[in-house]
C-alpha cells in the first residue's frame, strides 16, 4: 500500500476534506478525473479523517497504478513493452482475468485491447469520421485472443494497447469499501464518479437515495433507493459525434472498429458489487439497440435513457 | 472500446426525521447493541425461572405470556 | 435457450468480479451467511431442603431460514420428585394422610408440616416458535407447545405482532397465546366437596387460558432502554390442584377431624403491569425489573428483580442476581377450617351449599420470597457461551407450611455456527 507521506504531495490538490454530513460524515475529494464522496457512518472525526484517508490512498493507489495517462506504471510498462515479455504482480493479473472473463462471457465484445482504436475515432467537437481504410490499419491492433499472459508475465505484440478504464473506477470503489468494512465495520457509501458501492444501510429503515441525473431535458431524473450494493453506470453522455446527420456512440465494437449503432445514452444497474454492475451495463451497451432485452432476459433491474 | 464517463450522480442521504428527547441515533447504537441490552438475552435462565416461580407462587407472566400449564408442585 | 445463455453471462460475470475482489460470496456485503444455526442446551437442577427436588434439562435450537425467518424448535423434560405439603394445617396431633390413590398412608408427627413423600411426575414439553419480519419494521412471531405430564396435559397457541417506530426507538407489541389444559389423575378427580376419608375420585377436567400482552420498548438514551408490557389473562375451567385438602379442626379441641379436597373458582381473571430497565454503565450493566400483578381472586403481589452484570473482561462475566416477591392471600384462602360445632361432613355439605371456594395451598396465602444467586458466563471459542449460576429461594408465609428452603444450579451451554 502506498504510504500517505508519499502521497502527501497530491492531497491538497485533489480537493481533501471531511464535513460533517446529515448522520455522519462526508469526504470529498477529486480522483480519476471524477468527483469522488465517502459517506460515513457517524463516529468520532478523528476516526472519520483517518477512514477517509484510507479510502482516498487506496482510489489514488489504483488509479496511479492503472491509469493509462502515467509514464510510471505497469499499464505504461506494458503498453511501451513493442513485443517484450513484462512481469506483472498478483493484482494486475487479477484484473486481467476479470477482462478475459469478461472478453469470454461477451463472445469478444468487451476486450480491453481496444483502446488503439481511439487513435482513428476523436471525439471532440470538431473530430471527423475515420476512413474504412484508416480502421482496418489499426484492427489488427486489437485482439485479447492474441495476447499472451499468465500468472507471472504478459506479452503484447508491438504497437498493441491495455486499456482497464473501463473496469478502474469500479474496482477501486468495491476495493476502497473493502478495506473501509475491514477497518471498522459500519454503513459506508463510496461513490466515485457515479460508480457507487455500499455496504448497508444506516439504520434498518433507512435506505441510500442515489439520483440518476437526466442526460437531457426529454428525460426525467430518477432516484433510486438501495440498502446495499452497488450502482454502475456506462454509456456515452455527452460524448459522441455527429456527422450528417448520424450519431456515433463513443462505445466501439472491438470486432468492426465502428461504433456500436442505436446504444442508449447511459446504462444504471444495481448489482452485489460495482465491478458487476459495472460490467453487465458496458455489455448492456454493447449490444446496441438490444440492450435493454439483453438485461431484460437476465432479469436485471436497470435504468436506461435513450 | 469502453471508455466511460458519465454522469454527474446526486447524492442523497434521507434526512433523519428529527425526534423528541427520547432515543438515539442509529449511529449510537453501539451500546444498546450489546447483547446484554437486548430484552430476553438468556432465554433458558428466563424458561426455567418462569416454572419454577410459575409451580411456587400465585403469580405468573408479565414479562411474556403467562400461560397455561400445570400448577402442581 | 437464449434465456439460459444469458443467464450464464449473469453468472460468469457474477463468479469474475468475486475472484477480482477476493470476495467469496455474490455479496459484497456479505453479512447473512452467519449465524445461521443457534443451539443451546442446559440444565437445572432445583432441590428443596426436606421437599421436593427437580432435575430439568432443555435444549432449544434455532435457524435462520434466510431473510430473518428464524424457526426455532425446544425440547425441555423434567422430573420431579420428594415430598410436597398436602395443604394440612400443622397440628398438635398426629396425623394419618392416605396417599392421593388411595392406597396407602403416611403419618406426620406432631408439630411437623404435613407432606406427602411420594411426589413424583415427570414432564416433556416441546414447543415450535417462527419468526418472520414481515416489513422492515415490522416481525410477527408465532408457535404452538405442548406440555405432558401423567395426569396433566396442556397445549398452547400463540402469536405477537411487532412494530417498530421512530428510527427503531420504539416498538410497539400486541400478542395472544391459547393453552388449553387437561387434567386427568390416575384415579380421577376428587368429587367436589368431598372428603379425604370418602375418597371419591371421577373423571378429568379442562383448563382455557386466553393471554393478552400489549407492550412498548423504548430506547431512553445511549445506555438505557425500558419496557413496559400490559398483561390480561382469563382462564377458565379446573383451576384446583387435586391433591391439595383442607384441615377441618375441632374448635373445641384444635384435633383435625378430617379433609376437604380444595376447591378453587372455575375462573381467574389477571392484570400485570411490568416494567423492565436495562441501563449499561462503562463496564457493567444493570437489569432492575417490577411487576405488579392482581386478580379477581384477590391476590396481589409485588416483584422486584435486579441483575448487576460485572463484565470482567471480554469474555467474563459475574452476575449478581436479587429478587423479592411479595403476595396477598386469595380470598377463599384459609389455613384451616374451624368446625364450629359441626361434624366434617356437615361442614363439607355447609361449603357444597354455599357454593364456598376454599384452599389452604400456601401457594395462594400471604407469601415472601427472596431469591439471592450469582451468575457466571465465559465466552469459548468466540462464540460459544459456557454459564452456570448457583441461587438460593425462599419462602415465608402465614406459617412453617410456607417456609421453603431451595437451591438452584444451572449450567448451560450455547454455541452459534
Amino acid at each position: 500500500m502506498a504510504t500517505v507521506s508519499n502521497l502527501n504531495g497530491n492531497i491538497a490538490d485533489s480537493g481533501f476534506h471531511v464535513i460533517p454530513f446529515a448522520s455522519g460524515w462526508k469526504c470529498y475529494f477529486r480522483a480519476m478525473a471524477s468527483p469522488c464522496e465517502i459517506l460515513i457512518g457517524a463516529c468520532p472525526e478523528s476516526e472519520a479523517q483517518r477512514l477517509s484517508l484510507l479510502a482516498w490512498t487506496e482510489v489514488k493507489r489504483i488509479e496511479q497504478k492503472f491509469s493509462r495517462y502515467r509514464d510510471d506504471n505497469i499499464i505504461f510498462e506494458i503498453n511501451t513493452s513493442q513485443g517484450k515479455v513484462i512481469e506483472i504482480d498478483e493484482e494486475t493479473h487479477r484484473l486481467l482475468t476479470f477482462s478475459d472473463q469478461c472478453f469470454q462471457a461477451s463472445e469478444g465484445l468487451f476486450d480491453i485491447t481496444s483502446g488503439v482504436l481511439r487513435k482513428a475515432w476523436a471525439f471532440h467537437s470538431n473530430a471527423v469520421i475515420p476512413s474504412q481504410a484508416e480502421i482496418e490499419e489499426l484492427l489488427p491492433l486489437v485482439g485479447w485472443q492474441n495476447v499472451k499472459w499468465d500468472a507471472n508475465s504478459i506479452q503484447l505484440k508491438p504497437m498493441m494497447e491495455l486499456d482497464f478504464g473501463g473496469i478502474g473506477k469500479e474496482y477501486a470503489a468495491d476495493r476502497a469499501l473493502l478495506l473501509l468494512t475491514e477497518s471498522h465495520r459500519q454503513p459506508y457509501l463510496v461513490n466515485l464518479g457515479g460508480d457507487i458501492a455500499t455496504n448497508g444501510a444506516l439504520f434498518p429503515e433507512h435506505e441510500w437515495r442515489v439520483g440518476i441525473e437526466a442526460i437531457s431535458d426529454k428525460l426525467v431524473d430518477n432516484v433510486l433507493k438501495v440498502q446495499e450494493g452497488a450502482i454502475a453506470t456506462s454509456g456515452d453522455s455527452r460524448r459522441y459525434l455527429l456527422s450528417n446527420g448520424i450519431r456515433y456512440s463513443h462505445i466501439l465494437n472491438p470486432q468492426t472498429g465502428w461504433p456500436i449503432k442505436n446504444a442508449p445514452h447511459s446504462m444504471t444497474i444495481m448489482a452485489p458489487s460495482c465491478v458487476q454492475a459495472g460490467m453487465l451495463s458496458s455489455l448492456a451497451l454493447l449490444q446496441g439497440q438490444d440492450a435493454e432485452s439483453f438485461l431484460d432476459e437476465m432479469g436485471i433491474q436497470y435504468w436506461s435513457q435513450r | 472500446m469502453m471508455n466511460k464517463k458519465l454522469g454527474v450522480l446526486l447524492l442523497l442521504v434521507i434526512p433523519l426525521t428529527a425526534c423528541s428527547g427520547l432515543g438515539v441515533k442509529p449511529w449510537q447504537r453501539d451500546i444498546l447493541s450489546k447483547p446484554e441490552m437486548t430484552f430476553g438475552d438468556s432465554p433458558m435462565d428466563a424458561a426455567f425461572d418462569d416454572h419454577i416461580y410459575f409451580s411456587k407462587e400465585a403469580s405468573s407472566g408479565g414479562r411474556s405470556f403467562s400461560g397455561g400449564g400445570c400448577g402442581c408442585n | 435457450m437464449q434465456l439460459d445463455k444469458k443467464t450464464t453471462v449473469y453468472d460468469l460475470i457474477a463468479l469474475a468480479s468475486c475472484s477480482l475482489l477476493g470476495v467469496s460470496t455474490p455479496v459484497l456485503a456479505a453479512d447473512t451467511s452467519i449465524d445461521d444455526w443457534k443451539v443451546d442446551t442446559a440444565i437445572l437442577y432445583y432441590n428443596e431442603t426436606d421437599r421436593v427436588s427437580a432435575v430439568e434439562s432443555a435444549v432449544s435450537i434455532s435457524k435462520n431460514l434466510g431473510g430473518d425467518k428464524i424457526l426455532s424448535g425446544k425440547i425441555t423434560m423434567d422430573s420431579l420428585s420428594g415430598s410436597s405439603h398436602n395443604g394440612a394445617a400443622i397440628s398438635d396431633y398426629e396425623q394419618t394422610f392416605t396417599s392421593p390413590s388411595g392406597e396407602e398412608t403416611y403419618t406426620i408427627a406432631p408439630g411437623d408440616v404435613p407432606l406427602d413423600p411420594n411426589f413424583e411426575d415427570d414432564r416433556n414439553s416441546f414447543s415450535l416458535q417462527m419468526s418472520q419480519p414481515l416489513t422492515r419494521v415490522m416481525n410477527l412471531e408465532y408457535g404452538a407447545a405442548y406440555s405432558s405430564e401423567y395426569d396433566y396435559k396442556s397445549l398452547s397457541v400463540n402469536a405477537s405482532l411487532m412494530r417498530d417506530f421512530n428510527q427503531r426507538n420504539t416498538t410497539l407489541s400486541a400478542g395472544f397465546s391459547y393453552a388449553q389444559d387437561e387434567i386427568n389423575p390416575r384415579d380421577g378427580l376428587p368429587v367436589l366437596y368431598s372428603l379425604m376419608s370418602d375418597n371419591t375420585k371421577s373423571g378429568s377436567d379442562t383448563k382455557n387460558t386466553i393471554d393478552l400482552l400489549m407492550g412498548v420498548t423504548q430506547v431512553i438514551n445511549r445506555n438505557t432502554i425500558m419496557q413496559f408490557n400490559y398483561g390480561f389473562g382469563n382462564s377458565t375451567g379446573y383451576h384446583n390442584d387435586p391433591y391439595k385438602i383442607v384441615s377441618i379442626v375441632s374448635d373445641a379441641t384444635n384435633a383435625p377431624l378430617d379433609y376437604l379436597f380444595e376447591n378453587r373458582p372455575d375462573s381467574r381473571t389477571k392484570h400485570s403491569l411490568y416494567w423492565q430497565t436495562k441501563h449499561h454503565f462503562d463496564q457493567d450493566m444493570v437489569d432492575f425489573s417490577l411487576r405488579l400483578m392482581a386478580d379477581d381472586w384477590g391476590v396481589n403481589s409485588q416483584t422486584l428483580d435486579m441483575h448487576y452484570r460485572w463484565n470482567i473482561s471480554d469474555n467474563n462475566y459475574l452476575e449478581p442476581h436479587v429478587r423479592y416477591y411479595t403476595q396477598s392471600a386469595a380470598d377463599f384462602y384459609e389455613e384451616k377450617i374451624s368446625n364450629a360445632g359441626l361434624t366434617a361432613e356437615q361442614v363439607a355439605t355447609q361449603y357444597q351449599n354455599e357454593g364456598r371456594d376454599v384452599t389452604a395451598d400456601y401457594r395462594l396465602g400471604n407469601m415472601d420470597a427472596t431469591t439471592i444467586g450469582v451468575k457466571w458466563g465465559t465466552r469459548l471459542f468466540g462464540t460459544h457461551q459456557l454459564t452456570s449460576r448457583i441461587e438460593l429461594y425462599q419462602q415465608s408465609g402465614d406459617s412453617k407450611v410456607s417456609d421453603v428452603d431451595a437451591i438452584i444450579f444451572q449450567v448451560g451451554y450455547g454455541l452459534k455456527f
